[in-house]
């Protein structure tokens, strides 16, 4: 079945859709900087998500705001932490939270290494090639949707347990690599 | 193992409970701790999230390709491969959603270029290859979508290897590398990365700014690189045949890239000249000549809207039961829709929806009949489910302004809806299971119900607007009209934001409307600064339990939703 849509196109600028390409290109590119800085503030996933969802919204109300050939990344990440602030504050009294000195230290911190976690992000794909088919598949089973150590054990027929420790092994076997491949590169 | 090393493996270890969430607060403290102490442990902690983070975001690109290519020719799955395969579209689709919902909430001001409503995508079948989006329809025109072709909305992030099949109109489509293409219908065009598209049929123009030269439209008989310009490509229909055109800037040209049994041959063509490629079958080549430039042979600009269009979201189910266009049950995203419709979970608690046709809603066709129904027991134990839709927050309609709700309800059924907290509420709020207690009265803008027990504000079984006052205290009103079954109800609520207030009007059985004073809003919650409710929530709870063949039950039916701007007429 056809069915029509009719939208209403607003005459801008070439100089408009230019900078509104441009923004849309950066916001896109640099989601995944954005959201793991928000994770290391708000380590539970979906109110990650929440939180980014969030962001992007506020980052897409004050692009006037954001001047091309600024850092987006520290711009984005500035607004997710007042996102991240708020989401708190939502939450206060719900569940366990770390203190707010704890999340000013560790955002403060995060924002500084956003290039060296940059390049243990790349440095991921190398990284995980050399983990046997085995822990690669425990890893894509439990970075799916909704996947938690239980549903992983219960796909894979093992105990929850022994999936946690592979998990916990595979994780820090991953973070060795990419930290020997970033140092590294920085000395080659 | 050096002081360093031992903090890092502890705050490793705690840092793998924490993300699995299986951390106690005595291990939170400890990770508070050694964090704030150390500067090991915080950046041991940093890289510890940040590879959490990356491999949510990496797996699905980049985990399963890995596989494929190490372990197995494509063509033959192994049960390693074959899991890999699913886990890769799996997390692809993961993926696209987190971003699709992030983006979404990224719309844009009313009329703007950008409105980035993008959850639809995760319903469409995205290709492996890639997780990340390489293009964004940032326009359209009075499109009709071909057969087969899912309706995207602008903002809808496109996918290495989507492909869209336009019948009529006109789609901007924006690469990552800035690549700006106008797709002209009928066309059938395939995004492949961020700087290439394969157009298979139809016509296009591509303006390509500089820092993006190397833009390639490939076709089935050759290929289009851009070297800094403006062209336009054309493909007939099931003819091997093509026109391109330079309106800037300069192209090269190469024949025969897509079939190997066809000799290549390169072309270079400039601004204002234009070429017509065919096959010639017998030689086995391509034939390139030059044909007349037509600048109308193309459009390259999308024509300015010639009248307003009449801003509206709508469900009034016409589309039937399905997930393929936004009026349907579920449906999908679009028009004004963030979402379909979603009816929750809660155990023991059944739901049965269905589109009806039969005894309309004041003859409005077809309608979505809802069945509430407690599955066993006499447990007095409390359920609520919702049928819900999330609304775009500046799509079709601008909630931040004001706005009117209008929509008809039967009751159908109300069974041993006796109790205090059997309800059947119509409202903003956001009550699914998995955020009901984390967003209780979270999001309750405006809110309308019916109780089964008779209480302070209002009789029993009684519409009553619940709202707060301007010091915070709840307090409902009755509105003297009872929710019999078997009657129609027809609402219609202004929503004012900007004054934090709501005003209903009930009309029975299509009869006269009443209308009622200003309420405040029960509840600001997240909306309190942002100003919208951006849910349309039915939903019912059942305290009462059941006693034998006498099964707890709310019905109802519900049709012509409607959603318009505050002063147009509805």
């Amino acid at each position: 079945m056809e069915v029509c849509f009719h939208f209403t196109v607003m005459v801008m600028s070439m100089h408009d859709i230019d900078r509104v390409s441009e923004f849309v290109q950066l916001q896109t590119k640099h989601q995944q900087r954005v959201f793991s800085f928000i994770l290391t503030l708000v380590p539970h996933w979906p109110d990650a998500e929440e939180v980014l969802q969030e962001t992007n919204m506020v980052l897409w109300k004050k692009k006037e705001q954001y001047e091309p050939g600024t850092d987006f990344v520290r711009w984005a990440n500035q607004v997710a932490y007042f996102e991240v602030l708020k989401h708190r504050k939502r939450q206060r009294g719900h569940i366990r939270q770390f203190s707010e000195a704890f999340i000013e230290e560790v955002a403060a911190e995060t924002l500084s290494l956003d290039g060296p976690l940059q390049a243990q992000r790349e440095a991921l794909a190398a990284c995980l090639a050399k983990l046997s088919e085995k822990d690669r598949a425990l890893i894509a089973h439990r970075y799916l949707e909704g996947a938690t150590t239980k549903t992983v054990a219960a796909a894979v027929g093992r105990s929850i347990d022994a999936v946690y420790k592979s998990l916990q092994r595979i994780r820090s076997a991953l973070l060795a690599c990419i930290r020997r491949a970033v140092v590294s590169e920085e000395w080659a | 193992m050096s002081q360093y090393e031992s903090a890092r493996a502890e705050i490793e270890a705690l840092c793998s409970k924490l993300v699995e969430g299986s951390v106690t607060d005595e291990e939170r403290e400890r990770i508070e701790q050694l964090v704030r102490s150390d500067s090991a442990a915080k950046r041991a902690y940093i890289e510890y999230l940040n590879l959490h983070a990356a491999l949510y975001r990496y797996n699905a690109a980049s985990i399963a390709p890995l596989c494929a290519t190490e372990t197995a020719p494509s063509d033959t799955r192994s049960p390693v491969l074959g899991f890999l395969s699913d886990v890769f579209q799996a997390g692809t689709n993961f993926f696209s959603r987190g971003l699709v919902v992030s983006l979404l909430l990224t719309i844009g001001l009313p009329g703007a270029l950008f409105l980035l409503l993008i959850l639809h995508v995760a319903r469409q079948p995205v290709p492996s290859g890639s997780a990340m989006p390489v293009a964004k329809i940032t326009q359209m025109h009075e499109c009709v979508w071909g057969e087969g072709s899912a309706p995207l909305p602008i903002g809808a992030d496109l996918f290495s290897g989507q492909q869209i099949r336009l019948s009529e109109g006109l789609v901007e489509i924006v690469f990552a590398d800035g690549t700006n293409v106008i797709v002209q219908g009928p066309s059938t065009f395939e995004t492949n990365t961020r700087g290439e598209g394969f157009l298979r049929v139809g016509s296009l123009v591509a303006n390509v700014p500089k820092g993006a030269q190397g833009f390639t439209i490939r076709t089935p008989t050759a290929t289009v690189v851009d070297l800094g310009t403006e062209f336009g490509v054309a493909v007939e229909d099931e003819k091997d045949t093509l026109e391109v055109q330079v309106f800037q800037g300069k192209v090269a040209l190469k024949t025969g890239a897509e079939d190997a049994d066809r000799k290549p041959s390169r072309h270079h063509l400039v601004a204002g000249r234009a070429v017509r490629i065919e096959s010639a079958h017998r030689q086995g080549k391509m034939v390139v000549r030059e044909v007349a430039f037509s600048a109308d042979r193309f459009v390259r600009r999308l024509p300015a809207p010639t009248k307003p269009v009449k801003a509206a979201i709508i469900a009034d189910f016409s589309g039937g039961e399905g997930n393929a266009e936004v009026d349907q049950f579920p449906g999908v995203a679009g028009s004004g829709w963030a979402t379909g419709w979603s009816v929750g979970k809660a155990k023991g608690l059944k739901c049965i929806t269905s589109i009806e046709q039969a005894n309309p809603l004041l003859g409005s066709g077809k309608y979505l009949c809802v069945l509430f129904q407690r599955e066993s027991g006499a447990s007095a134990a409390r359920k609520a489910r919702a049928l819900e839709r999330r609304l775009a927050v500046t799509d079709q309609v601008d909630l931040t302004k004001p706005y009117v709700v209008s929509l008809n309800l039967r009751i159908d059924v109300l069974n041993r809806f006796a109790e205090a907290r059997d309800r059947l509420s119509i409202c903003s709020r956001r009550v699914s299971q998995v955020e009901y207690e984390r967003e209780r009265g979270v999001s309750s803008g405006w809110h309308i119900c019916v109780a089964g027990k008779s209480d302070k504000y209002a009789k029993s079984r009684n519409w009553a607007f619940l709202q707060r006052d301007k010091k915070g205290k709840r307090f409902g009103v009755d509105s003297g009209i009872p929710a019999r079954e078997g009657n129609t109800y027809s609402f219609r609520i202004l929503v004012d934001p900007p004054a934090r207030q709501w005003t209903p009007s009930i009309a029975v059985n299509g009869g006269k409307w009443t209308a009622f004073k200003a309420m405040g809003m029960r509840s600001q919650g997240t909306a309190k600064r942002n100003r919208y409710w951006p849910f349309l929530d039915i939903y019912c709870v059942m305290e009462g339990g059941n006693k034998g063949e006498d099964v707890e039950k709310i019905g109802f039916s519900v049709d012509s939703i409607r959603i318009t701007p505050a002063g147009e007429a509805i």
